[in-house]
């Protein structure tokens, strides 16, 4: 899978490099609009990550470009700009999805492999992990065989780990990837850890084995043993 | 008082002046030539009379029906000439009448007459009056004139600028008015300095936009890079518990600083009044939609929930403020609601009622709307919400209040 990230801040750009590669994808990188549109050109991408604020103009503008050459990549838009009428006119002219600056890594994450998931396989790739697997087009998940029954959350919360398997989540990320720009309003941490206890418990039922892992002073980890 | 009455007194004022004045100065003119033509008569009357007597060497035959009337009287000494006004009888009018006399010396050969000659004086009273009663109406004419012409140019001359002042009225940041050039002088240097004025302000709304825009842009980069950053670290396993416990102090720290200064923005957006797409919205499906992401939370916390909101209630807003501001409500009420609490929404025409139970406040209540005013302090909350609401209420001139009664805390909005 191959990803052209196109960022101007630096140090930004590295930890997203980092983070993805961990995550096994090929990640390029340019820094100005010239450089994304020259790699526009000559390459094809899975995904495209793009900056709105860029040396040389407006990101905005890669988006045609990216339409017109390479309808099959999927596009989201990274920008510091919470502003709603970008928000509109990004996703009008194609983008896929909007991220606004700070986001969490793992959000990005997630939100890439949805991405993918739904570009390259039209949502009907299984999900698998051991003895659990997601059928992300009808939102049914089974272990052993056997169908598991969630609520909306629970699903959104277990495809969010096994998006991020062996990465430690934060509560705040958590939070924000299943309540959004409500998250703020829930400070109950309890209140995500009962969420979290209630899909383990219904994965457990079902013979799953607990994957969920507590990492303390830190958050959770959905991992291997 | 309209400006074209106000003008009118004054026209009125100046005009009678001129009038009273311009009536005094023609009596007396009038006055004195009418004296001085009858003097004049009299003196030709006293020349025929003496070249009369020159000429025949008698007295000329009397006429009482002349205008003026004329008498010889025999005296013995000659008499000095006098003229004198006095009161005459009037045998035909039977009322004192106002003549003048001249008395002058007529010799015919040795003996001496007196000549005694009158003519009749017109009455002041009748000159005064007839000067009075002609000035009256005059001012009466112009007064009517005055009134008609004064409605006429009310219509034609200020139709320009009546237009400017209706075009002023529905005038705001999002639609500035155009006032195109007029050919009158002074409305045309109104609509200059009106167009150069809106110009203005239409540029500085647009660099605090922008500023508001950037200073989001410059901050929330450097803030990703520190939270981005910190999340990686989370990731090593070789972290001991108190390295993880600090990172994860400055991590919760980085998200709490992102979202006051998203929350400050969206502050100062307010009050730029970038949100001016009012709408009319049904209420009932706005506290549907703001009730639904608390879904999870309130089945956590055990809250009971009474929801009564009338169908067919609409309120005029922004759509995304409506949001915003019924977020913070619900949300601060289900955030302070102890578990088993009860949080009621009630909604009827033009008033929104929020309360939920808890212990009473351990802030001062009028406090309570303003800016990082927080109750019992919690590292989530960051002081901006009930801000938030009071702003957007205060936008759309809703009334917002806050009580404590028996035990729940009520925010009623008026809208």
């Amino acid at each position: 899978m191959k990803i052209l990230l196109i960022e101007d801040e630096v140090q930004l750009a590295q930890t997203i490099i980092s983070c993805l590669q961990q995550e096994g994808y090929v990640c390029e990188w340019a820094k100005t609009l010239d450089e994304a549109e020259e790699k526009i050109y000559i390459y094809a991408y899975d995904c495209a990550l793009i900056d709105l604020t860029l040396p040389g103009g407006s990101g905005l503008q890669l988006l045609e470009l990216l339409k017109q050459g390479h309808p099959e990549t999927g596009i989201i838009i990274i920008s510091a700009k919470n502003s709603l009428d970008d928000k509109i006119k990004g996703l009008d002219l194609g983008a896929d999805d909007y991220m606004t600056k700070p986001f969490h890594l793992a959000e990005l994450n997630s939100r890439i492999k949805s991405l993918i998931r739904r570009r390259k396989f039209g949502g009907n790739q299984e999900i698998v992990f051991s003895e659990i697997c997601i059928l992300p087009d009808e939102q049914v998940v089974t272990v052993h065989d056997n169908r598991v029954v969630l609520t909306k959350k629970e699903y959104d919360l277990l495809l969010f780990f096994i998006s991020n398997k062996n990465r430690v989540l934060t509560k705040e990320a958590i939070a924000e990837h299943l309540w959004g720009d409500h998250s703020d309003m829930l400070d109950s941490f309890d209140f995500i850890y009962s969420h979290i206890k209630n899909l383990r418990k219904k994965l457990e039922e079902k013979g799953a084995m607990d994957y969920i892992q507590t990492v303390y002073g830190a958050g959770y980890k959905f991992s291997l043993r | 008082m309209n400006l074209l009455t106000k003008t009118g007194y004054y026209y009125l004022a100046i005009s009678f002046f001129l009038f009273l004045t311009g009536g005094i100065v023609f009596y007396l003119y009038i006055s004195s030539l009418l004296d001085e033509e009858i003097n004049e008569q009299l003196d030709i009357a006293k020349k025929r009379t003496l070249s009369y007597v020159r000429e025949y060497h008698a007295l000329p035959a009397t006429s009482t029906l002349d205008s003026y009337t004329l008498t010889f009287i025999p005296v013995t000494y000659s008499v000095q000439e006098s003229v004198i006004d006095t009161l005459l009888l009037s045998p035909l009018l039977d009322e004192q009448l106002p003549y003048r006399r001249i008395i002058f010396p007529v010799d015919i050969s040795g003996s001496h007459y007196a000549a005694i000659m009158h003519q009749p004086l017109i009455e002041k009273d009748d000159l005064l009056q007839a000067i009075l009663k002609s000035l009256a109406w005059s001012t009466l004419i112009l007064v009517v004139i005055m009134f008609f012409v004064s409605r006429w140019l009310s219509y034609t001359l200020w139709k320009p600028f009546n237009k400017t002042l209706h075009q002023l009225k529905g005038a705001g940041i999002q639609d500035t008015p155009h006032f195109p050039p007029i050919p009158i002088t002074e409305f045309n240097a109104l609509h200059e300095e009106l167009n150069r004025l809106f110009q203005r302000i239409q540029t500085q709304y647009k660099s605090l936009k922008e500023f508001s825009e950037n200073a989001s842009h410059e901050l929330q980069t450097p803030l990703a890079i520190i939270r981005n950053n910190l999340e990686s670290f989370l990731q090593y396993e070789s972290l001991t518990t108190v390295e993880r416990t600090k990172v994860r102090e400055t991590y919760e720290s980085t998200n709490r600083l992102s979202r006051i200064l998203q929350s400050l923005l969206l502050l100062s957006k307010i009050e730029n009044l970038q949100f001016v797409n009012v709408h009319a919205l049904p209420m009932r499906d706005l506290l549907d939609a703001g009730m639904r992401p608390f879904k999870e939370i309130l089945a956590f916390k055990n809250l009971t929930v009474e929801l009564h909101a009338k169908p067919d209630t609409m309120i005029h807003m922004d759509p995304y403020l409506a949001e915003v501001m019924l977020s913070n409500l619900l949300g601060n009420a289900f955030r302070h609601c102890p578990n088993d609490g009860t949080v009621r929404v009630e909604c009827s025409d033009h008033t929104l009622t929020i309360s939920n139970s808890g212990p009473p406040l351990d802030i001062p209540a009028e406090r309570l709307f303003d800016r990082f005013a927080k109750g019992n302090v919690s590292i989530e909350s960051t002081g901006l919400g009930l801000a938030l609401v009071k702003q957007i209420s205060d936008l759309n001139n809703f009334q917002l209040t806050y009580s404590y009664q028996s035990g729940y805390h009520k925010f009623v909005v008026l809208f």
